[in-house]
């Protein structure tokens, strides 16, 4: 397991052996899971995710400001404030799912030894710190007009509070350790450790006893949306999903230099002849 | 809907553009912070071929 994965050959000789043990065809698995293959496949991706993401967030910013009411009566009534919801929401989405993404990767690139999994997780970490600052900064400009505050010790502001900071302390970890692969391997159990985090974000809402917990946010109303509304916060979603692609496939093409910059197959790039 | 009563928002103007701003900032920065990290490591590595190229020529002469 300690065997050093310095060249492409490696990489690939870990994949087909994987294979053999489990005995499922992972042709197209290994093929990608090489720096030498992979960087030219993420260059192709990385525009057209991010014209699927400018697409879905421009529709969405429009359904979500002309096709929707002005204001909400009901239970919940608010006035124009309520508009965050379209950033808000999918952001928060948006911190939680990437985190996920970060330790799934993690875990693989540690049971695997797959150098491109930590890449992977690297490269997702920061789009999610950015979803996770951008949920809470929306959720405090929204706070202020709804509850009166801007901040609160509430368990769904805390909590999501403390991924930011976990992400933090991934990104933070892993550029404190000089060697690559040891910091690979002390970020992703970090990553690990923390994921008992985005439970608790989720079902930190559903604070079953008032007198116990004092629940400031809102819990999800999903089921009773206005559907034009829903309309404009799925848009929205599935376009910072697809933001996140892009910048994580532009990101991952960055590592993949610094980490093989004194290989063959980098120097032979037709983007770094003089 | 004029432009002006869509610009103030029902006078929750600043709550709603403070929001949608960071959001667009915050995705314009990353963007040029990719592109930035992009152009530093390409820059080393030209210098690196380059560095390696002269001293190649070195080894040759001497």
């Amino acid at each position: 397991m300690n065997k050093k994965l310095g060249t492409n050959q490696d990489d690939v000789a870990t994949a087909s052996f994987i294979k053999k043990i489990h005995g499922w065809n992972l042709n197209a698995v290994y093929k990608y899971a090489s720096p030498l293959t992979f960087y030219p496949l993420a260059g192709r991706l990385v525009p057209w995710f991010a014209w699927v993401a400018g697409i879905l967030i421009l529709v969405g910013l429009y359904w979500g400001f002309f096709q929707t009411p002005d204001q909400l009566g009901g239970a919940n009534s608010q006035k124009e404030y309520y508009r965050i919801i379209f950033i808000h929401v999918p952001a928060a989405w948006m911190s939680m799912w990437l985190y996920v993404v970060v330790t799934g990767w993690s875990a693989v690139g540690l049971v695997f030894n797959t150098r491109q999994s930590f890449m992977m997780a690297n490269a997702v970490a920061p789009t999610g710190a950015l979803f996770t600052f951008l949920a809470l900064w929306t959720g405090s400009f929204w706070g202020r007009p709804s509850w009166g505050t801007w901040w609160d010790w509430d368990p769904r502001l805390t909590s999501e509070l403390i991924l930011l900071f976990l992400y933090g302390g991934y990104m933070a970890l892993h550029s404190a350790i000089d060697d690559t692969r040891r910091a690979d391997k002390a970020a992703a159990l970090i990553a690990i450790v923390g994921l008992v985090c985005v439970p608790i974000i989720f079902w930190s809402i559903n604070c079953p006893d008032p007198n116990q917990c004092a629940a400031l946010h809102q819990r999800s109303s999903m089921g009773r949306i206005e559907p034009n509304i829903l309309t404009a916060m799925l848009l929205l979603t599935f376009g910072f999903w697809s933001y996140a692609f892009a910048a994580s496939f532009a990101r991952i093409r960055s590592i993949i230099l610094e980490r093989e910059s004194t290989t063959q197959w980098v120097r032979e790039l037709p983007e770094v002849r003089p | 809907m004029s432009l002006q009563s869509f610009l103030s928002q029902g006078g929750y103007a600043f709550f709603v553009w403070g929001s949608y701003g960071m959001a667009a900032l915050l995705l314009v920065a990353e963007i040029f912070l990719l592109q930035r990290r992009r152009k530093t490591i390409l820059t080393r590595i030209r210098r690196l071929i380059r560095m390696r190229a002269q001293e190649t020529n070195h080894e040759s002469q001497t």
